[in-house]
């Protein structure tokens, strides 16, 4: 799939929602940790490279409980 | 596995095509079977009356949906009561959110990346102990590899002794042998499985009572470890789910490896690329679990009247998702059919989807990668002596017998 013309990534977690299946960060390690007491998502870059894109779709598509989103945009 | 469903069929249902799960010469070749039904629809029938769906966005939807809740895997088998029927029912699984949610914060401390990374010297070390004999011997048996490594990988992740491990194997199957039908019209079966229940449940007390005045580095002192202001799980909670970890983390994990094995040594060419690159391991794990997944299917339970692609489903009446289905869909995998570990589709299904999604997976991966990785590495040449014959109607599947000869490397 090419990458868009979008410049900016913007992770969302829910941490609500998040079951700390810690299958965000098998697929984008750089992007994604677990807490240790709970397991639950820590975003390490919110705002990822253009780079990571396919990293950060395949966490998001991993996501057990669809706790992730990624906005990608140009402003 | 055979579930009563209870009440009289929808009319509905009687278009839709029929898997005959009930009949051994469809357990054969569980795919081809599951296909013919697939291709024609996105949901069908077995021949015990239990709706299912086969295909891959149908399976994750109503795995991710909160109009599902768990189905209850005891009452499915007949039992409404009991120590047995007490267990579960204290247990993860049998809980929507938020008391799920809050019993999954408090376990999956024991589950996270981090801690499977600590815990990856042992299971290496507990691989080459397994393999080491078998590579002297020219050969492997699933006794040998399959069935010792899990219950040793858990001893060491709770810190029980060696000596106590081969106790907990006949504890678990028995214990395992409550969610058979068969089991709950047998008085005799269902007491073998309390007893078995109950003196796991003795030992977990006893380890929980030991954690707490001598904390270690495993599983039940994280779980017993109190912080400050924080909730904790009660001694009731603790002893329940030590069992849970014992017996969930089993049958499980012993299929999932005789299964990596006999793949390894029926795809000569998909081991050479691990053997080459022990990095692969990662990815070969992946690929077993979706294309032999190790777990048929699993239930959920419509919390009301509602509809999945056009079938009327009724409120608490179980529903199938076909997990091993799901995972040969070539709507989702391209050419699906084949045993390929370098495909780029990373969408997993074996390990089930939503919030109930495998609580020890991480765990898992990381055994089976070690498994993988020691067999390809340590070995120049793996084969099948025989044909595998899967078991029929097993839920968890496997084999009765395996056995692979093996050149050193």
């Amino acid at each position: 799939m090419p990458v868009t013309e979008a410049q900016h990534l913007q992770v969302h977690a829910d941490r609500e929602r998040c079951v700390g299946a810690g299958q965000c960060l098998l697929a984008a390690p750089e992007i994604f940790d677990q807490a240790d007491e709970d397991g639950v998502v820590v975003v390490l870059q919110p705002n990822p490279p253009i780079e990571a894109v396919a990293q950060v779709r395949a966490a998001v598509e991993a996501c057990p409980a669809r706790a992730l989103a990624l906005t990608e945009g140009d402003s | 596995m055979n579930v009563d469903s209870g009440a009289a069929p929808i009319p509905a249902h009687a278009d839709l095509p029929v898997v005959p799960l009930g009949d051994a010469a469809a357990w054969v070749d569980i795919h081809e079977t599951l296909a013919v039904a697939r291709e024609s629809s996105p949901i069908a029938i077995t021949d015990a009356g239990l709706p299912v769906a086969l295909r891959y966005a149908e399976v994750d939807s109503i795995l991710k949906s909160d109009e599902f809740e768990f189905g209850d895997l005891i009452k499915a088998v007949g039992q409404t009561e009991g120590r047995f029927y007490d267990w579960w029912h204290e247990t993860i699984s049998a809980f929507n959110p938020p008391a799920h949610t809050r019993l999954r914060r408090l376990l999956v401390a024991a589950f996270t990346a981090k801690r499977v990374r600590e815990l990856r010297p042992t299971i290496r070390g507990v691989v080459e102990e397994a393999l080491e004999p078998c590579l002297e011997r020219g050969y492997m048996d699933i006794e040998d590899f399959a069935h010792v490594l899990p219950m040793r990988i858990m001893g060491g992740v709770l810190g029980v002794p060696r000596e106590d491990v081969s106790v907990f194997e006949e504890l678990t199957t028995d214990l395992a042998s409550g969610f058979n039908v068969a089991t709950s019209k047998d008085p005799a079966a269902v007491d073998r499985v309390n007893a078995a229940l109950k003196e796991l449940q003795e030992y977990a007390a006893e380890m929980v009572r030991d954690r707490r005045k001598h904390p270690k580095d495993d599983l039940v002192s994280t779980w017993v470890e109190e912080r400050d202001g924080a909730d904790r799980l009660s001694d009731s909670e603790l002893v329940a789910h030590i069992v849970f970890m014992i017996f969930a983390g089993h049958d499980t994990t012993k299929g999932a490896i005789q299964i990596a094995s006999m793949l390894l040594a029926k795809y000569p060419e998909q081991t050479a690329l691990v053997r080459a690159d022990p990095e692969l391991s990662v990815a070969a794990v992946d690929e077993v679990m979706r294309f032999e997944s190790p777990v048929v299917m699993t239930t959920r339970q419509p919390l009301h009247d509602l509809e999945v692609a056009g079938v009327p489903l009724a409120k608490g009446r179980p529903v199938g998702v076909v997990l091993v289905s799901a995972a040969r869909d070539p709507r989702d995998f391209p050419n699906a059919d084949a045993f390929d570990i370098r495909r780029t589709e990373r969408r997993a299904i074996g390990f089930g989807s939503g919030i109930h999604f495998c609580l020890g997976a991480t765990l898992a991966k990381a055994e089976l990668q070690e498994a993988v990785r020691g067999l390809a590495t340590r070995t120049s040449s793996i084969e099948l002596t025989h044909e595998p014959v899967w078991y029929p109607f097993r839920t968890l599947r496997g084999f009765e017998e395996l056995r692979l000869s093996l050149k050193p490397a």
